[in-house]
């Protein structure tokens, strides 16, 4: 696993989208009060941009410094159960985002995938709230998260398509400076 | 557009639209509940009869507070970091519940063949 060295440049480049990522979750946090008839765990997912750039520039072990940075940012502002939501989200997504650019699928691109990934992150938080409250009684409400999943993940999926290009450049730019080896 | 959005990124969003729509059709045919519970840490506190309620009050658990009114139930406030729970608004549907995760506390609202308390048919 050559490109998930922990070199000093690594370690820079994941610390910059883990700090992006905690940044894009905070300012969503300030703008989902102002959003009417959000329900309640469904948030845009602007911080699994970062993410998906990783997964699909084929940063894969890196791409679990955002998701646990930004976890670790919820657990000391939002608590215990935010912070096991946030983690078990995190992981289904990222996961979901690994396994599909594995498969190598011609016709599915960024929005397919963020598509995925939201509903899998909504899908892991739900499984928390199973534990917490010692029933499955608010899987009523997987519609509704399924509705803004597709929903945030066709958005997000998007903006990282557009911005996919520039973080092609940046992670060759690099990974040709660390000297490890570019494999595609 | 087109190059951002492919054809099998649309069939994946058709699907799971799809999907939540078929996931969802039961809660349309569900009648209001008349049964509700509270539950703290997975354990029935309270149980309430909705038709019954004439008056709205409140309850206590937990930090949070519960609206009860007539047919209807829901978190009014809340002392957890996200509030949440607020944002369930009012439940009257069957089936239907909201949680305070924080808290460790939920309401539900029994749907009809669990109001009994008990099988409604046993076939052998």
């Amino acid at each position: 696993m050559k490109n998930g060295r922990l070199n000093a440049r690594n370690i820079a480049y994941y610390g910059i989208a883990g700090t992006l990522a905690i940044v894009l979750s905070m300012l969503e946090s300030v703008l989902v009060p102002y959003i009417p008839g959000l329900p309640p765990g469904a948030k845009p997912g602007l911080s699994n941009v970062v993410v998906m750039l990783l997964a699909a520039t084929g940063q894969t072990a890196g791409l679990l410094f955002p998701v646990l940075m930004k976890s670790i940012f919820v657990l000391l502002t939002r608590g215990m159960s935010a912070f096991l939501m946030s983690l078990s989200g995190g992981i289904l997504s990222a996961a979901a985002m690994i396994l599909m650019h594995r498969a190598k699928l011609k016709s599915i691109g960024e929005a397919g995938i963020g598509i995925v990934s939201a509903c899998m992150h909504n899908a892991g938080q739900l499984l928390v709230s199973f534990f917490y409250t010692g029933t499955a009684a608010l899987i009523w409400y997987l519609p509704v998260l399924l509705l803004f999943g597709a929903a945030a993940g066709l958005a997000t999926g998007i903006f990282t398509a557009v911005l996919l290009p520039h973080a092609r450049r940046l992670a060759v730019l690099f990974r040709k400076e660390s000297g490890s080896s570019f494999t595609t | 557009m087109k190059e951002y959005v492919k054809r099998g990124d649309l069939v994946i969003l058709i699907g799971v639209l799809v999907l939540s729509g078929l996931l969802y059709v039961p809660l349309l045919f569900s009648r209001g509940g008349t049964v509700a519970e509270v539950l703290s840490d997975g354990e029935v506190v309270e149980r309430i009869d909705l038709d019954s309620v004439n008056e709205p009050y409140t309850i206590k658990i937990r930090g949070s507070v519960i609206l009860v009114e007539p047919g209807k139930i829901g978190y009014l406030e809340s002392d957890c970091p996200n509030g949440e729970c607020v944002r369930f608004g009012m439940l009257s549907r069957a089936g239907a519940a909201a949680a305070c995760v924080p808290n460790r506390t939920m309401i539900r609202i029994l749907s009809a063949n669990r109001e009994k308390d008990g099988p409604d048919a046993v076939t052998y």
